[in-house]
C-alpha cells in the first residue's frame, strides 16, 4: 500500500478546506482497503453545511442515547462505549465520516511487502496529561492486545498480527502472519485499537479516566449522568476542535431527547424514525439522515433440525416479507441487505439484485419446498429475541416474522428475554435458539460480516459448513489486492445467499437532530461522532 | 421506648441477613452473568480469555466463598468494587440515593400537604362540591400510571411551554434554585398516585371518626365543630392514615425507578436496574441492601409516630 498523507492534514493548517477535503476523501477511499464512499447508495449521509468560516469557542450539550458504562478502550465490547472514548482516544488510522481510513497518529504508512506494515508516527503530540506520545506507548498497548489471555474483547481483529516492533522513537512495524488487509481498519474501527500511553494500566482506572491524545480531554465522568469534554489545546490537528466544551448528558429515553431538542436545552439528539417523525414540523432544527451500517439480522441455528436442511431454509427465506417488515418495524427506514450490509464501501451485493433474485417472496414455493423437506404443519420454532439498546425493532420484527411464518404454517413462538440472558443463551456453545434477532454493527472490514458465523472451524459458527465458503473466506482475508478481494467476496456472497445460513434483513438510518446553529456537524454510517463533532461549531 | 427502638435495630440485623442471602442468590440463578455481558455478542473471545475474566471478578470461587467474602467485605464497611467501573460501590449508591431520597421524601410531602386538607375537607363537607371535586382528583390519580403522566408532563412543558429544566442534576445544597426547577415534574407525576390514596383515606377514617359516639357526645356538650376537628377526630383518624404511609413509602422508591427513567434522574433505581441488566453484582447487591435498610427503617420510624399519635399504643414489656 502507497504512502499517505491525507486529508486530515489539509484540515490542519488554517482554514478548514471542507468541500475540498471531502473531495480528496472520496478520492482516497476505495484503494485504501476497507470501505468506499457511501454513493452508491444515491443517499449519501448528510451534512449540516457551514454557511461561513466556523468560529471557534462556544459550550454545546449534546445528548448521549446510552449510558458508556467503561471508558476502557481495550476491554470493552460495548458500542456506546466507544462513543463514551472516540472523542479522547486516538489510534493509528482513523475513520472520516465517510468511512474512508484516514491517517491519525500514524501520519503515514508503507508496506515493504506484504507482511510488513511501518507506521511513521506523528511528532509533537502531547498525551492529555502534556507528555510525549511515542513508539512506546504503541509497543505498550499492543503487548496488551496481543496478549492471548489478556483483557482485550477484540483482540481477534488482530490475530494475523505477528509483532510489533518499536523501530525509532517515532516508528513502529508491524510484521503479520499472513498478509492481512483488514489491519488499517481494526486500527479505525476504535475496537480494543485506541493507544493508551505506556503504563496507563496501572496508572489509571481506566473504567472512568482517561488520558489520551484526541480533540477532546474527559473533565468528568458521571456514570449514568454525563461526561463532560473541554478542548485539548495542545490537540495535533489544530485548529481543531472547535468548540470549548461539550456535555454529553445520558439520555436514554427518546421522549426526553424529543423535549430537550424542543426546548433548545440540548443542542443534538439522535433520533428513531418515530422521534423524526415528532419533530419534522418543528423550526429551528435541522435533521440529518443517512444510511446506517446497522444491520438486521435472522441467525439461524443451523445444529438443529429441520433447520440444518438447506430446503428448509430457503423456505424460511421466501416466506418473509422483507418490505412488510421494513415498513412495519423500522417505519419505513431501512433497505434491504445482503450478508455484508449495504452501504458498507463497494463490498455490498446491490439491493436491486437481492429483491429481483434472492428475495422474492413467495409464500406458496415456500409450502412446497418444507412439504418436500418433510416439516409437518405447525412445526414449532423458537424465536428468541432481546430489546437491544431499548430499539423497538426486535420485538416488532418478531410479530410481523410471526405472523408471516404463520401462513407458511410454522408456529414462531416468541422468546423474549433481557439482554444478559441473550447473551449467555447465544453464546458457545450453548446456541440455545433455532432464531435469534441480531444486528451487525459497524465493522471494520468485509470480513467482520462473515468470518466468525461461516468459517465452519470458528467457535461462533452456529452449524454452518460449506467448504467452497471456506476456502473463499480464508482467501479473502490474504488477499490484498483490491480488485481480487472484492472479486471474492462477491463470490462467497452469492453462495451464502444461496445457502441461506442467515435471513439478512436490511440496514436502518443515522437519523440525528441538531439545532440550526450547529454547524460543521457530519455525520457518518457508523453512527461515530468523533469526526462530526470535531468540525463542529457554533453560529450563535 | 428506647429500649423498643434498641429491639427493633437489633432485629435488622437477621431481616438484613436473610435479605443479603436472598439477593445474593437471585442475582446468581439469573442466566448470564457479568462475563457473558463484558464479552457481548460481538466480540469473539478464547474461553483462556473467558477464564482469565472469570478469575478477574472473583467469579472462580464457589458460591458460598464468594458469599463470605462479600459479607467479611461489609463488617469492613467495604460494600465492594463495581465490575463494570471498578469504583467502590458504596461512593455511587450514596451518590445515586441523595436523588432519589429527595425525589421520595418531596414526593410525600406534596401529597400529605394536598391530602390531608383535601381528604379533610372532603369529609366535613360530604357530598358537597368539594367532596365531588376530590373524588374525581382521586380517581383520576389512582387510574392514570405514573409513566405515562411524567411523559405527559415531558411534552406539555416542552412542546408548548418550550421550558426544560438543565439536563444535569444539580444537588439542591448546589443550587436550590435550579433543583426545585428539575424535581418539579418528576416530584408531580410521582406523588399523584400517593396523593390519590391518602386523600380517600384521610377521608373514610375521618367519617367513620365522625359517625363516632364520643365525637357525638362532643357536640352534645356544645363543643364547635373545628374543635371537635381538632382535638378529637382528627388525631384519631390520622392512625390508620399513617400505617398505609409506611407502605407507601415502600411503593414510591418503586415507582422512583420509572419516574427516574424518565427524566432521566441519576437515582438509585435506575442505578439498580443497570446494574442488573450488566450483572453488576457488587453494586445491586448493595444497592438492594440500602433500599432494605430504608424501608425497614421508614416503618420502624412510622411505628414510632404511631406510638406518639395513639397513646393506648405502647411498645415496652
Amino acid at each position: 500500500m502507497e504512502s499517505t498523507s491525507g486529508p486530515a492534514d489539509s484540515a490542519r493548517g488554517g482554514r478548514f478546506p471542507r468541500r475540498e477535503l471531502l473531495g480528496r476523501a472520496a478520492a482516497l477511499g476505495v484503494g485504501l482497503g476497507t470501505s468506499g464512499a457511501l454513493l452508491a447508495l444515491g443517499d449519501a449521509p448528510a451534512v449540516a453545511v457551514p454557511a461561513a468560516t466556523p468560529r471557534p469557542g462556544g459550550r454545546s450539550i449534546w445528548a448521549a442515547e446510552s449510558d458508556p458504562v467503561s471508558l476502557n478502550p481495550i476491554t470493552n465490547s460495548l458500542f456506546a462505549s466507544v462513543q463514551g472514548f472516540e472523542h479522547c482516544y486516538e489510534s493509528l488510522t482513523a475513520y472520516d465520516a465517510k468511512m474512508n481510513i484516514v491517517p491519525a497518529l500514524a501520519q503515514s504508512w508503507e508496506t515493504p511487502n506484504e507482511t510488513t506494515y511501518i507506521f511513521h508516527l506523528r511528532r509533537g503530540v502531547r498525551w492529555h496529561d502534556g507528555t510525549e506520545f511515542t513508539a512506546d506507548d504503541v509497543a505498550y498497548t499492543f503487548g496488551i492486545v496481543l496478549d492471548p489471555k489478556g483483557p482485550a474483547v477484540y483482540r481477534s481483529n488482530f490475530d494475523q498480527v505477528d509483532k510489533v516492533q518499536v523501530v525509532d522513537k517515532h516508528t513502529v512495524k508491524l510484521l503479520t502472519k499472513a498478509p492481512f488487509p483488514p489491519l488499517l481498519g481494526a486500527f479505525a474501527i476504535l475496537r480494543s485499537s485506541a493507544i493508551v500511553q505506556k503504563g496507563a494500566l496501572d496508572k489509571y482506572n481506566m473504567e472512568t479516566q482517561i488520558v489520551g491524545t484526541g480533540p477532546y480531554r474527559l473533565a468528568e465522568y458521571v456514570p449514568k449522568s454525563y461526561l463532560r469534554l473541554v478542548r485539548n489545546r495542545d490537540y495535533w490537528g489544530k485548529p481543531l476542535p472547535y468548540l470549548d466544551e461539550v456535555l454529553f448528558k445520558i439520555m436514554t429515553e427518546e421522549d426526553a431527547r424529543v423535549a430537550g431538542l424542543r426546548a433548545r436545552s440540548i443542542d443534538y439528539a439522535f433520533l428513531t424514525p418515530l422521534g423524526e417523525q415528532r419533530l419534522r414540523s418543528e423550526r429551528g432544527l435541522t435533521i440529518l439522515k443517512g444510511p446506517r451500517i446497522f444491520l438486521y439480522v435472522f441467525q439461524i441455528n443451523m445444529l438443529r433440525k429441520p433447520w440444518s436442511d438447506v430446503r428448509v431454509r430457503r423456505a424460511l427465506n421466501l416466506a418473509v416479507d422483507r418490505r412488510e417488515m421494513i415498513a412495519k418495524a423500522l417505519n419505513g427506514a431501512g433497505t434491504v441487505s445482503g450478508p455484508i450490509a449495504t452501504g458498507f464501501g463497494h463490498w455490498f451485493v446491490p439491493p436491486a439484485e437481492l429483491e429481483r433474485k434472492w428475495y422474492v417472496h413467495d409464500p406458496e414455493e415456500a409450502k412446497r419446498l418444507l412439504k418436500g423437506a418433510g416439516v409437518p404443519e405447525g412445526q414449532p420454532l423458537d424465536l428468541l429475541v432481546t430489546p437491544f439498546g431499548g430499539s423497538g425493532f426486535y420485538t416488532a420484527a418478531a410479530v410481523v416474522f410471526k405472523e408471516q411464518m404463520q401462513k407458511v404454517g410454522i408456529d414462531v413462538k416468541i422468546r423474549q428475554v433481557e439482554p444478559g440472558v441473550f447473551d449467555k443463551e447465544i453464546s458457545p456453545p450453548t446456541f440455545n435458539y433455532d432464531i435469534q434477532i441480531n444486528a451487525f454493527t459497524p465493522r471494520h472490514d468485509p470480513d467482520g460480516f462473515l468470518w466468525n458465523r461461516f468459517y465452519s472451524k470458528n467457535a461462533y459458527a452456529d452449524g454452518y459448513s460449506n467448504p467452497k465458503v471456506d476456502d473463499l473466506l480464508l482467501r479473502a482475508r490474504t488477499t490484498v489486492n483490491p480488485a481480487q478481494r472484492k472479486a471474492l467476496y462477491d463470490e462467497v456472497q452469492r453462495l451464502l445467499l444461496a445457502d441461506v445460513p442467515m435471513l439478512w434483513i436490511a440496514v436502518d438510518q443515522v437519523i440525528e437532530g441538531l439545532q440550526d446553529y450547529v454547524q460543521g456537524y457530519q455525520q457518518s454510517p457508523f453512527t461515530r461522532r468523533d469526526w462530526g463533532l470535531k468540525h463542529a461549531w457554533l453560529q450563535k | 421506648m428506647g429500649r423498643y427502638i434498641v429491639h427493633r435495630l437489633i432485629l435488622l440485623v437477621p431481616t438484613l441477613l436473610g435479605i443479603s442471602v436472598l439477593v445474593f442468590v437471585l442475582l446468581r440463578l439469573l442466566p448470564g452473568n457479568v462475563v457473558d455481558v463484558f464479552v457481548g455478542h460481538e466480540a469473539v473471545v478464547s474461553q483462556a480469555q473467558r477464564q482469565a475474566l472469570y478469575h478477574r471478578f472473583g467469579l472462580d470461587a464457589p458460591i458460598s466463598v464468594q458469599y463470605l467474602r462479600w459479607l467479611a467485605g461489609i463488617g469492613h464497611g467495604d460494600l465492594g468494587l463495581s465490575l463494570r467501573t471498578g469504583q467502590p460501590v458504596m461512593r455511587d449508591i450514596l451518590d445515586r440515593l441523595a436523588v432519589t431520597a429527595e425525589l421520595t421524601v418531596l414526593s410525600a410531602c406534596l401529597a400529605w400537604l394536598i391530602a390531608i386538607p383535601l381528604g379533610v375537607l372532603a369529609a366535613v363537607r360530604r357530598s358537597g362540591g368539594v367532596d365531588l371535586a376530590a373524588h374525581m382528583i382521586a380517581l383520576i390519580g389512582l387510574t392514570v400510571p405514573s409513566f405515562w403522566l411524567a411523559t405527559l408532563l415531558l411534552l406539555v412543558t416542552s412542546v408548548y411551554l418550550r421550558w426544560q429544566p438543565s439536563p444535569i442534576w444539580v444537588s439542591p445544597f448546589e443550587s436550590p434554585g435550579t433543583n426545585a426547577q428539575q424535581m418539579i415534574l418528576p416530584v408531580l407525576s410521582l406523588s399523584a398516585a400517593l396523593t390519590a390514596g391518602v386523600m380517600r383515606m384521610m377521608r373514610s377514617s375521618l367519617l367513620d371518626v365522625l359517625g363516632a359516639e364520643y365525637v357525638r357526645t362532643a357536640r352534645a356538650k356544645g363543643l364547635a365543630g373545628a374543635a371537635i376537628l381538632a382535638r378529637h377526630a382528627l388525631r384519631n383518624a390520622a392512625i390508620p392514615v399513617i400505617t398505609v404511609q409506611g407502605i407507601q413509602v415502600g411503593y414510591l422508591l418503586g415507582g422512583a425507578v420509572v419516574i427516574e427513567q424518565v427524566y432521566g434522574l441519576p437515582g438509585l433505581g435506575w442505578e439498580i436496574l443497570n446494574g442488573i441488566y450488566q450483572r453488576d453484582y457488587p453494586l445491586v447487591q448493595a444497592g438492594v441492601l440500602c433500599v432494605a435498610v430504608g424501608f425497614v427503617l421508614v416503618n420502624l420510624l412510622v411505628d414510632v409516630v404511631y406510638a406518639y399519635v395513639d397513646p393506648r399504643i405502647r411498645y415496652d414489656g
